[in-house]
């Protein structure tokens, strides 16, 4: 009876949390399906074109996810290598890529790469042939890299940290080279730590869309969430609910593979108090500081352009009060958001500590993925079920902004999940049976233990939610946003009214908004003691 | 930050019942697309006059855009609270009619109807010409005619996805207009110097400002924006062969709840005093005859307007679309 009672206990937070999202998921996708049968569509159908997207689509997501994991290695590793000024800032902006709305990414892209972009202006001035085009494959490889890698990167440089200095120390004494030291101290890690990284990141370029279609130079390059979201727009729901299941599979698919290729015995990380710094030769400190600047420079011009665009044009006229509207509606939802998936990942994580404690790695494995599930489903196709669903409570701006704060907390769930999970794991391998015996339980372990442990994580991934949450506006589409004006939307709003100044300085403020959230929560979590 | 919380929430859920209406007064609601309501739209502007006109709360919803306007009239049925639906294109029209969407609106033809078309269902508002915009500075001797266009592969030209915006899909009806079976010759022809094609009419036009294209496909009124900043730079390419036409239109839903303060406030789109509004903030010529401003008088004028037939459109859409995607696919 005890053990019966415990073990619901364990399973308990993470089931509901697991129940909760793929409930809300799949009541979507069915009753969007449900709808489309009933208003009978034309049905499904397959033909050459969409398999040549289905084939694209694998393609350009599988190559964007290698070369920024590839990327994210090797600047993790010259960051982690490496002590220079500015370094914090620079590790700051990384995680900011990932959360700025595509038309911002294309923007700022462009006005380094483009025709008549900085860099074309640069070979002007050389007198160097600019031939490079941003459009074609070249254009979507580039803009996916550019949102991911940098995210990528921090994330894995934050789990090169986590390797014991005491092992790194050994490493040096028993004479390591600098591939030993790769193989046997940081490979591990990295692999375990980054491949379910890549899952995700897979995912994002598989559903990629606006930043495709607008780099793509044309309809020869599009992906699956096109077709998804034209069946949708021309209401053969059917084809919209059977191409989402496809494109589920296939995001489901890879994650499993990755998921296989990780390896069965990983290491333990923990929390270092002050990492130690690998002594490396000259030349490789040099290798180091070139890949730096390289990729610094990849990742800063774009946004520097989106902030020199927006303090260019600035006028105090534009601080209206619509914009301060939109910004206090874009920060609250933010807020909610991170909060609800904060909740969300650490009753989702307790379960699975438990479970990869007891060995249950199957099941642990499933609830992870359940957990990911909806980045794999377009939020059109989202939007549209819920529509179906609640379609009585469109006027209500509280169950819209609920709504909301709901679906942004299920995107971003994702993500912490992956930041988190091994950590926690780890912990809970170390402390679980100690603090068993100490009678340490509940919020009091959360707090004790996991809290105090992991704080800097755990303010990191907070911030990143908060600031994924903002970037983000899918899912209005169809329920009438005029009363929840985020600054996404009203930066559309402004572009479609012909106010470009005035969006260049909203793009600025998202930015802006973004850095500084992350600022904070990295300061709050600081350890003072 | 507790604190700073609590506040938020404080001012969302004040803020939120203070905007409440009251509620011995009819609402009309109004379906309409999102940049028509938003703050330098007409919308809030139109909704205040009549207001003051009706005695009654005019509730506009806003909602991405005409297709999605009418998608979600399908997803709702007959429990839509919808009474108008405002922004839909000509084109749109004939699957509205077959979904049994609208219902007739009784108006009377106005006599100084600019516009040359009338319809029992729907009420035309306004109306423009897509046309590809260029800027005078770069482009010395612009086209007169669309083979013109096609035939310099030294212009680079951006526009928008027939299958996810409006705009693209005037494209390809204009296409299809102009050149018939041979449509998919010019497409590939276009294909050749398309720079891109993007998702929506922002993104394209975006980068044509930002220098990425000579030619972005928009509507010939854009200018008029331009000039009213006063730049003077950009101008629509008007050709021989013709352009294609928009018309905005409005109409009242299958089951509104109040018919009659719906088609009050369709024609209460047609008087001068809308149509000046609608003119300044939508930028696209009125239905009705009224003194256009010095801006319209600037912009080049469309010398022949094209279009399909809206039983057409619904018609060959699908097949036009497949093949402008083997077309440009190759």
């Amino acid at each position: 009876m005890a053990r019966c009672g415990q073990s619901i206990k364990i399973y308990l937070p993470g089931f509901t949390v697991v129940l909760f999202v793929s409930t809300t998921v799949f009541t979507a996708l069915i009753a969007l399906w449900l709808f489309a049968f009933e208003h009978s569509d034309e049905g499904f159908y397959w033909d050459n074109y969409l398999f040549r997207v289905v084939s694209f689509t694998f393609i350009q997501a599988t190559l964007s996810t290698f070369i920024s994991i590839i990327l994210a290695v090797v600047l993790a590793k010259a960051l982690y290598q490496t002590q220079f000024i500015g370094k914090n800032l620079l590790i700051r902006i990384l995680s900011l890529t990932v959360v700025l709305p595509s038309l911002v990414v294309i923007t700022g892209l462009l006005t380094v790469y483009g025709h008549t972009g900085w860099l074309a202006w640069l070979c002007d001035y050389f007198s160097i042939n600019y031939s490079l085009s941003i459009y074609g494959l070249n254009g979507i490889l580039v803009a996916h890299v550019f949102l991911n890698f940098p995210f990528a990167a921090r994330y894995c440089y934050q789990s090169l940290l986590l390797i014991p200095n005491e092992q790194k120390q050994l490493s040096q004494q028993l004479g390591f080279s600098y591939l030993q030291t790769f193989r046997y101290l940081e490979f591990p890690i990295i692999i375990k730590q980054l491949l379910p990284l890549g899952g995700l990141i897979f995912m994002m370029c598989f559903s990629s869309f606006a930043t495709v279609l607008a780099l793509s130079g044309g309809p020869k390059y599009t992906t699956i969430e096109v077709a998804i979201y034209q069946a949708v727009r021309d209401f053969e729901l059917q084809q919209a609910v059977i191409l989402s299941c496809i494109q589920l599979l296939f995001c489901c698919g890879f994650m499993l593979i990755l998921k296989r290729l990780e390896p069965k015995q990983a290491p333990q990380l923990i929390h270092n108090i002050k990492p130690y710094l690998v002594k490396i030769t000259h030349r490789q400190k040099l290798l180091c500081y070139i890949v730096i600047v390289a990729s610094s420079l990849f990742i800063l011009t774009p946004l520097l352009a989106v902030i020199w665009d927006g303090l260019y044009y600035f006028s105090t006229s534009f601080l209206t009060s619509s914009l301060l509207q939109a910004l206090l509606t874009s920060v609250l939802i933010a807020l909610c958001s991170a909060l609800l998936a904060m909740l969300q990942a650490m009753l989702l994580l307790s379960t699975n500590s438990q479970l990869q404690l007891r060995g249950k790695m199957r099941l642990s494995e499933s609830g992870m993925l359940l957990g990911s599930l909806i980045l794999a489903v377009p939020s059109m196709v989202l939007s549209a079920g819920f529509f179906i669903l609640f379609y009585s409570y469109t006027d209500s701006p509280l169950f819209i902004f609920v709504l909301m704060v709901i679906c942004n907390s299920f995107l971003t769930l994702p993500f912490i999940l992956k930041q988190l999970a091994t950590p926690l794991a780890d912990l809970t391998k170390r402390y679980y049976f100690l603090s068993q015996s100490l009678n340490i339980k509940g919020l009091h372990y959360f707090y004790l233990v996991e809290f105090k442990a992991l704080k800097k994580l755990l303010a990191y991934n907070f911030a990143l939610a908060c600031i994924m949450s903002m970037g983000d506006f899918g899912i209005v589409a169809l329920f009438g946003g005029q009363d929840f004006m985020t600054l996404p939307y009203y930066l559309y709003e402004l572009l479609s009214h012909y106010r470009y100044q005035e969006s260049a300085f909203v793009a600025l403020i998202l930015l802006v908004i973004s850095f500084l959230l992350m600022t904070l929560f990295e300061y709050a979590s600081y350890d003072r003691t | 930050m507790l604190r700073i919380l609590f506040t938020l929430f404080s001012i969302l859920f004040i803020v939120g019942p203070a905007t409440a209406t009251a509620k011995d007064k009819p609402i009309l609601t109004v379906y309409t697309y999102s940049s028509f309501v938003s703050e330098w739209g007409p919308g809030s502007q139109i909704k205040e006059n009549f207001e003051a006109k009706c005695d009654c709360i005019v509730n506009m919803v806003s909602i991405d855009d005409g297709v999605m306007i009418l998608n979600r009239l399908r997803l709702e049925g007959n429990r839509t609270k919808a009474d108008v639906i405002l922004g839909l294109d000509t084109n749109l029209i004939s699957i509205a009619k077959q979904a049994k969407l609208v219902q007739s609106h009784d108006i009377v033809k106005p006599t100084n109807l600019a516009v040359d078309w009338w319809d029992g269902q729907f009420i035309p508002y306004d109306y423009s010409y897509f046309a590809f915009i260029y800027n005078q500075e770069k482009i010395s001797s612009p086209p007169t005619n669309f083979a013109e266009l096609l035939d310099n592969p030294d212009w680079k030209i951006v526009y928008q996805d027939p299958r996810t915006s409006t705009p693209g899909l005037g494209l390809l009806l204009w296409i299809n207009k102009i050149y018939g079976e041979n449509a998919p010759l010019a497409w590939k022809k276009l294909a050749q110097h398309t720079v891109t094609v993007t998702k929506g009419w922002s993104e394209s036009y975006g980068l044509f400002l930002k220098g990425e294209a000579d030619f972005v496909l928009s509507y010939s009124t854009s200018p008029v924006v331009h000039i009213n900043d006063g730049d003077h730079r950009y101008k629509a390419a008007i050709f021989s062969d013709g352009n294609y036409e928009q018309i905005e239109v409005a109409a009242i839903t299958q089951y509104a709840k109040q018919p009659d303060l719906a088609k009050q406030f369709l024609m209460f789109l047609l008087t001068p005093q809308s149509q000046q509004i609608l003119m300044n903030k939508n930028i696209m010529y009125p239905a009705i005859s009224i003194d256009l401003p010095a801006a319209y008088q600037e912009i080049n004028p469309v010398t022949k307007a094209l279009s399909f037939s809206a039983d057409d459109v619904a018609r060959y859409q699908k097949i036009w679309i497949k093949q402008w995607q083997d077309a440009v696919s190759q």
